[in-house]
């Protein structure tokens, strides 16, 4: 009994009846069960919240054991993955070396400035696994793009490159866009949750050329299966973009066998399941993903069809024989449209590669998009139009000018784009 | 190849050596292979038949007339239709192609896609980009009647909004060709074609640039009279042009009663008169308008402006 209760109880004897004193007393016990019943509560409610805090840090732990095996998981995935990307570089180092002993003296006579790109691509012929695993960052010497730039996004460029995907991405859809992948090394500023550098804006400047020239609607989602051809290939950045849009092509590779230890192994690493072939691995090339190539075997290679010749930048640095000799094939491989991406800057190397297209196919400008708000930004910041690129597509002539007896209108053309 | 094809390419050709092999190696190219090509020649020269030649050997379905009298534009761009009809009357599209403009190689195979999903559509043509001689711009203004409620609706988009120059260059059904009638002795008979089309079926834009145009010359009335009829010029070609369709819209829907099943006689007149309603209301409101280039050139409006204090410079 409480100590106020007895007070109570004490004080109250004097003043009230018995019945009185019964109710005072029932009273006093009503009060005295609900004290013990809050009691009671209190001490459940405090041995509930311990529960609770027991079963919190349970999970807590729980989740801290799970976000370790995720990370430990991720790691080994990541290792994996890596183990498979430096596996898939020994498979295709042993075939560009053998390529490049195949190929005598029919290898291709180089340019001073592709002799410079492939020195500097020349530490990939001795990868270590860390080299594979940051493969991208080696792209520069190809692209010219460098992970260093893109620590910063204060700079001119994040707000630059963010301005034209925004304008591009408004004007046609998020479609066409596509992010430059985080594995092996992929770099860039991100936006929305994408990463982007000035290669991802090159190459989807490229399909946007593709998509207005009503060129790219025609291999998406259709059958049959449709093949293009890229000469070049770079490291592999446009492809690894229209095979993201245009899963149902076939991708032809040509080019120096020292750049398919860039292109091959980080398209061979980032589509796991596509179906790769390599040219002298004896396997059908029907229904396949990606197909890699030498150069030297350009004029002798045979392709179930051929639909769309690419050339992004590749024929501008090659010598105008090497050039025309591409278009000639591609003519004749029976490609229904040609698209090349020449630097503004190129000067004769650019009407070189236009005249050699515009024998073979039918020259059809593409014009740029052109934000003016962006325009107005780089020529308020100061900055210079790195990326001012020509976009021309060509549709495969039925007859040749010398055989159709027509060469005006194609001059005429020729005269317009110089 | 099917042995009538679904598509007749007419082309109203007149004197484009320069540029004939181009747009016939654009036409055979086409995806879709199911065409005839019938060119009609209304300025002939040696020339012009060797390049067609040299294309029919590969191709047998092209064909070759030459006028042995110039017939202007209006009756030449009406023989193409007519020889298509009589060469193959089983076709079941119809498309003018110009002797100088260019056409991608899929024009056809997504004209066709679009009318065939859309049985109501009684013509379909797609984006197009403008060239000239030392630049190419993207054309990017839609005009699409899809979906519009009714021919009054579709009338009024038609004539506000349509740009009859890209529109007339579409592929067309031939029955709702035939039966909107076939370039008449108006001026502007493209616009005319297009008007009385329009109500019977709805347009279609595709939003692709599949179509080519060159770019040349100046729009004129007078210009128009003497390129369209050569030998003699109608005096109701001096009647503003508005009048001019009003007046067939009158003859073929209101009295020829040619709108039927769709509508009758006298809903017929009634387009007749909303269409000249709604010319009216465009030559008054539009950026162009006469009223307002005449404006301009007086002492006060912008142009003479601009004249006087150049000359007070």
């Amino acid at each position: 009994m409480s100590l106020r209760s007895l007070m109570r109880k004490g004080s109250g004897a004097s003043l009230y009846g018995p019945r009185d004193e019964q109710a005072r007393l029932d009273k006093i016990a009503q009060q005295d069960e609900a004290k013990q019943r809050r009691d009671a509560e209190r001490e459940a409610r405090r041995a509930d919240m311990r529960a609770a805090k027991e079963r919190a840090a349970e999970e807590r732990d729980l989740r801290k054991q799970e976000a370790q095996a995720r990370r430990d998981a991720e790691r080994r995935a990541q290792e994996e993955f890596e183990a498979q990307a430096y596996e898939n570089y020994q498979q295709v180092r042993a075939w560009a070396m053998r390529m490049r002993t195949a190929a005598g003296a029919a290898a291709p006579p180089l340019t001073g400035d592709e002799h410079a790109m492939l020195a500097r691509v020349a530490p990939m012929w001795d990868a270590t696994p860390d080299m594979i695993a940051a493969l991208r960052r080696w792209c520069e010497p190809v692209s010219g793009v460098r992970a260093s730039d893109y620590e910063s996004r204060d700079s001119d460029m994040a707000k630059d490159l963010k301005r034209q995907i925004g304008f591009l991405r408004k004007q046609l859809g998020p479609e066409l866009f596509v992010p430059e992948s985080p594995v092996l090394g992929g770099f860039g500023f991100v936006d929305q949750a994408a990463l982007y550098n000035q290669d991802t804006v090159t190459s989807f400047n490229a399909l946007v050329a593709l998509q207005d020239a009503a060129v790219l609607q025609a291999f998406r989602h259709v059958e049959p299966r449709q093949v293009v051809w890229e000469i070049g290939g770079g490291w592999g950045g446009f492809a690894y973009q229209l095979k993201r849009v245009c899963p149902n092509v076939t991708y032809v590779i040509t080019g120096h066998p020292d750049l398919f230890l860039l292109s091959a192994v980080y398209l061979m690493s980032v589509f796991p399941e596509a179906r790769f072939r390599f040219f002298d691995d004896g396997a059908d090339w029907e229904g396949a993903d990606f197909v890699f190539a030498p150069e030297w075997a350009v004029p002798t290679f045979h392709l179930p069809r051929l639909d769309l010749t690419i050339d992004l930048m590749a024929l501008q640095t090659m010598t105008c024989a090497r050039a025309t000799r591409h278009v000639e094939r591609a003519f004749n491989l029976g490609s229904r449209y040609i698209y090349t991406m020449t630097r503004i800057d190129a000067g004769v190397s650019r009407i070189a590669v236009h005249d050699a297209i515009a024998r073979h196919f039918w020259p059809h400008p593409v014009p740029p998009r052109r934000d003016p708000k962006l325009e107005d930004m780089r020529a308020a910041t100061g900055v210079e139009d790195e990326a001012e690129f020509s976009h021309l597509v060509g549709w495969k002539r039925i007859l040749l000018p010398s055989q159709s007896g027509q060469v005006a209108s194609w001059e005429l053309t020729r005269k317009n784009l110089a | 190849m099917s042995a009538t094809p679904r598509v007749v390419f007419g082309m109203p050709a007149y004197g484009r050596v320069d540029t004939l092999a181009k747009v016939l190696e654009s036409l055979l190219s086409q995806t879709c292979p199911d065409f005839a090509i019938v060119i009609v020649d209304d300025k002939p020269t040696p020339d012009v038949k060797a390049i067609v030649d040299t294309y029919a050997a590969l191709n047998p379905r092209i064909t070759y007339e030459a006028n042995p009298v110039r017939l202007g534009m209006v009756g030449n761009w009406r023989k193409a239709f007519d020889r298509s009809r009589v060469l193959y009357p089983q076709s079941e599209f119809f498309a003018w192609v110009s002797d100088h403009d260019v056409w991608h190689p899929r024009w056809l195979e997504v004209l066709i896609g679009a009318l065939d999903d859309r049985p109501q559509a009684v013509m379909a043509y797609p984006q197009m980009q403008r060239v000239f001689p030392n630049e190419r711009r993207a054309v990017t203004r839609l005009f699409d009647t899809t979906g519009l409620p009714g021919p009054a609706a579709r009338l009024r988009a038609a004539t506000s909004d349509m740009t009859a120059g890209n529109c007339i260059y579409a592929l067309f059904r031939t029955t709702a060709l035939e039966r909107a009638g076939v370039f008449r002795a108006v001026l502007m008979p493209d616009r005319q074609v297009l008007l009385s089309l329009c109500l019977l079926g709805e347009f279609r834009h595709v939003p692709q640039v599949l179509w080519y145009r060159e770019v040349a010359g100046v729009f004129s009335f007078s210009r128009q009279r003497r390129m369209f009829f050569p030998s003699h010029i109608p005096l109701h070609t001096y009647l503003p042009a508005n009048v001019q369709h009003c007046g067939l819209l009158v003859w073929d829907f209101g009295i020829c009663g040619r709108g039927r099943p769709a509508f009758g006689r006298l809903a017929g007149l009634g387009y007749a008169v909303l269409q000249i309603a709604y010319s009216v209301r465009r030559e008054v409101i539009r950026h162009d308008a006469g009223w307002r280039v005449a404006l301009n050139r007086l002492r006060f409006g912008r142009q003479g402006q601009v004249a006087a204090s150049e000359a007070a410079q």
